[in-house]
């Protein structure tokens, strides 16, 4: 027996409705109004070039003393972490008591092409990591990474592991050649030297393209199709627009480090063969000793779990706790679900380490 | 907001200026829907509705502005691959009903129409352009630059013949660039092929998947899980595909091909500038690496300074502490000396009064003498 339980006028019909959707959504669209950077108030205390450090207003009375640095990735903006009320893992640290600063990395121009790995991590975040400590005058404080700001936390950490008190990663790479890894692969055979001196910066729509292109038919598809059906519920689109704007909202990629990032932990898969070059530093994950958490997505399609997963067979920490979120690698951060697992247990993880 | 991206990025204020116009854009499509009732019911029926949305679109898509336009593009081109599925099945329901349902014919006539439409994938630019999208490699390279390698194409002719005289290097240097697009483009090609036979899996795919739903006593009720299985069965075989150390060696090809290209080419501007005494690249990238590595030499100094400040600072507090105590010291040397002669002047007393006492009892041995040793 045939499958197919529908007529060919039936498909006709919803062509038709597809068709009258797609033009009334026009109407919609004017209706959803500006959409926000980020919901949390907060303060600049700290800028550098073209790098913000944000210190978040507490939440609630109740504070863990030590405060909590987060470092995201370069790709992208750090609003993904505070889009909306109710889904906003910034908010949900803030009434898990915690104290949250937030570094920004800002949109690198041609000016910036020259700024390496020793220069983020060694400079940036190691400035604001000292700014906070002076400001709360302690020795130590607490370090979340956010996917590749994960891994520029865990060199950090290893470096400099007399200022980290306990770190968490998030969805965080750290074997770079892991069976399911296609963006690796996907790289492992493109000349990255001749990439970046002949393109200067990596332009944030070709990192757009890249990432879509790991799920084509979905992201560039699917998506779009699927959007019809809620292009007259206008919330739902403000929903859409936020997570679609956020997605578009890529900053250039600075050249030298996309060269060191790209070659030394994709290509060469560096970081857990104890070989990344930070300057005259080598990052050896061994020495992390104190107390990781380690947040992974179930599926995370740009960063596999294993990836992840390969960061506690690296370090030498006796206290390594590992959390498993089912979910992809957005979805850890915006979806309601997320809300309600990840900043609790984070919170909760810190209280009872500190 | 940041210097990147217009806020709102799909900026409305042209809807609100023209409500009229956007009234008239719905009631024309409302007709649309209603006329629709009216038509036949065959396969027919598609290609008008998609020429339909089209026009609405080629009308309606002036008045946008870039990014309201990007993104409407986007809905209206997959939209294409919903109309093509839409025909496609339409007609593969048309030609089920003409056989027994309950008989094995109906996958004869779904073999024939997965044929058909492997053949009009093949055919179809679109569709393909969804497999053939490669990351990194921007479209408008390929829509501008190689406007300027069309030119150069047009002199291939005289690319076997050697350089010569005072324009030698330069003749060599348009002939290695067309011998580097050549390259590109050989392999951009070999690229597409292999995408088109991805797609052409997928459909294979999705072929054995519905005979397979047939055999479970599944129902496809509508378009949508018809678009959706094709969604799922081309994601499939691009994953199985893309995971594969094939496409890996083929995609760096791809990219390094491309980016010889453009490397020679902005060689050969950086030459042209030169030679204008304008600012070249080259010259550009020197002056920002000499920059960056200035700033990441004064940053560690100006550490160093504040670390030899905090030394020095932490010094002066010391000789500071060294020297209150040590004048404290000598004070209070100076105290015990005072205290000292006092006492040794007390004791002196003392001692006189003990001898004149001692005297005094010696003088009258009845009494008893304490003597207190000071």
């Amino acid at each position: 027996l045939t499958p197919f339980q529908l007529r060919p006028d039936e498909i006709i019909q919803e062509i038709s409705e597809f068709n009258t959707k797609l033009a009334h959504g026009l109407n919609t669209l004017g209706e959803i109004g500006e959409l926000e950077d980020g919901i949390s108030p907060k303060d600049i205390v700290y800028t550098e070039d073209k790098m913000t450090l944000y210190h978040y207003k507490a939440r609630v009375k109740k504070q863990n003393p030590v405060p909590l640095l987060i470092v995201y990735a370069l790709v992208n903006r750090p609003y993904m972490a505070d889009l909306q009320e109710g889904r906003s893992m910034v908010q949900g640290l803030l009434d898990a008591g915690i104290d949250v600063y937030l570094v920004d990395w800002g949109y690198p121009d041609e000016g910036d092409r020259y700024i390496t790995l020793e220069d983020y991590i060694n400079g940036y975040i190691d400035n604001c990591v000292d700014k906070i400590r002076d400001a709360h005058g302690i020795d130590k404080i607490n370090l979340l990474g956010i996917c590749q700001g994960g891994t520029f936390s865990l060199c950090y950490t290893a470096l400099h592991q007399e200022k980290i008190k306990n770190i968490i990663t998030t969805v965080t790479p750290v074997d770079f050649h892991t069976k399911n890894d296609l963006l690796s692969k996907m790289v492992r055979h493109v000349d990255i030297d001749l990439l970046v001196d002949t393109e200067g910066n990596i332009l944030g729509e070709d990192m757009n393209s890249t990432y879509l292109s790991l799920k084509p038919f979905q992201l560039m598809g699917q998506k779009y199709v699927d959007l019809v059906n809620i292009l007259d519920d206008t919330e739902k689109m403000r929903n859409f627009m936020r997570m679609e704007r956020w997605i578009f909202d890529s900053p250039d990629q600075v050249g030298e480090t996309f060269r060191e990032f790209t070659k030394q932990f994709y290509q060469e898969n560096g970081l857990v063969k104890g070989k990344v070059k930070i300057g005259d530093d080598t990052v050896d994950l061994e020495n992390i000793t104190i107390p990781i958490m380690n947040i992974y997505a179930k599926d995370d399609h740009l960063v596999p779990p294993d990836s992840s997963k390969a960061l506690g067979g690296c370090v030498s920490s006796k206290d390594y706790t590992e959390l498993e979120f089912p979910g992809g690698h957005i979805g850890i951060y915006v979806s309601g679900k997320a809300q309600q697992m990840i900043p609790p247990a984070v919170g909760k993880w810190l209280d009872d380490r500190t | 907001m940041n210097d990147k991206m217009q806020f709102p990025f799909w900026n409305t204020d042209w809807m609100n200026s023209q409500p009229d116009w956007l009234k008239n854009q719905k009631q024309y499509m409302d007709a649309w829907s209603s006329f629709q009732n009216f038509m036949p019911n065959s396969s027919s029926g598609i290609n008008p509705m998609f020429e339909a949305m089209n026009s609405w679109w080629n009308n309606t898509s002036p008045s946008l502005s870039g990014q309201n336009y990007d993104f409407y593009n986007k809905m209206m081109q997959q939209g294409k691959s919903f109309y093509f599925m839409g025909e496609q099945f339409n007609k593969l329901l048309e030609g089920t009903n003409d056989v027994n349902r309950k008989s094995g014919d109906w996958q004869k006539v779904l073999n024939e129409q997965f044929d058909a439409m492997k053949s009009a994938f093949e055919q179809s630019e679109a569709m393909q352009a969804a497999f053939t999208t490669a990351p990194l490699l921007q479209a408008d390279f390929q829509k501008d630059y190689l406007k300027v390698f069309d030119i150069l194409t047009n002199i291939e002719k005289y690319s076997p013949i050697p350089g010569m005289g005072s324009t030698r290097e330069s003749q060599e240097q348009i002939q290695e660039g067309i011998r580097l697009m050549g390259e590109y483009q050989e392999v951009s090609h070999e690229f597409n092929i292999v995408m088109s036979k991805v797609g052409i899996e997928a459909m294979e795919v999705m072929r054995l998947m519905i005979i397979e739903m047939a055999e479970r006593d599944e129902e496809i009720n509508s378009l949508r899980e018809i678009y959706n299985l094709w969604v799922d069965c081309n994601e499939k075989a691009y994953a199985e595909y893309v995971a594969t150390d094939e496409y890996s060696e083929l995609y760096g090809r791809l990219s390094n091909a491309l980016m010889a290209v453009k490397q020679h080419y902005g060689k050969l501007m950086d030459k042209i500038l030169s030679k204008l005494n304008l600012p070249t690249r080259r010259g550009r990238d020197t002056i920002l690496k000499r920059l960056q590595g200035m700033k990441r030499d004064q940053s560690k100094s100006v550490a160093k300074i504040t670390a030899l400040e905090d030394e020095v600072h932490a010094l002066r507090q010391l000789i500071e502490r060294e020297k209150k105590s040590s004048s404290t010291t000598s004070t209070s040397k100076q105290a015990k000396k005072k205290t000292s002669k006092k006492k040794v002047a007390k004791k002196i007393s003392r001692k006189a009064s003990k001898k004149k006492a001692k005297k005094s009892s010696d003088k009258s041995s009845s009494k008893k003498t304490i003597v207190i040793d000071i």
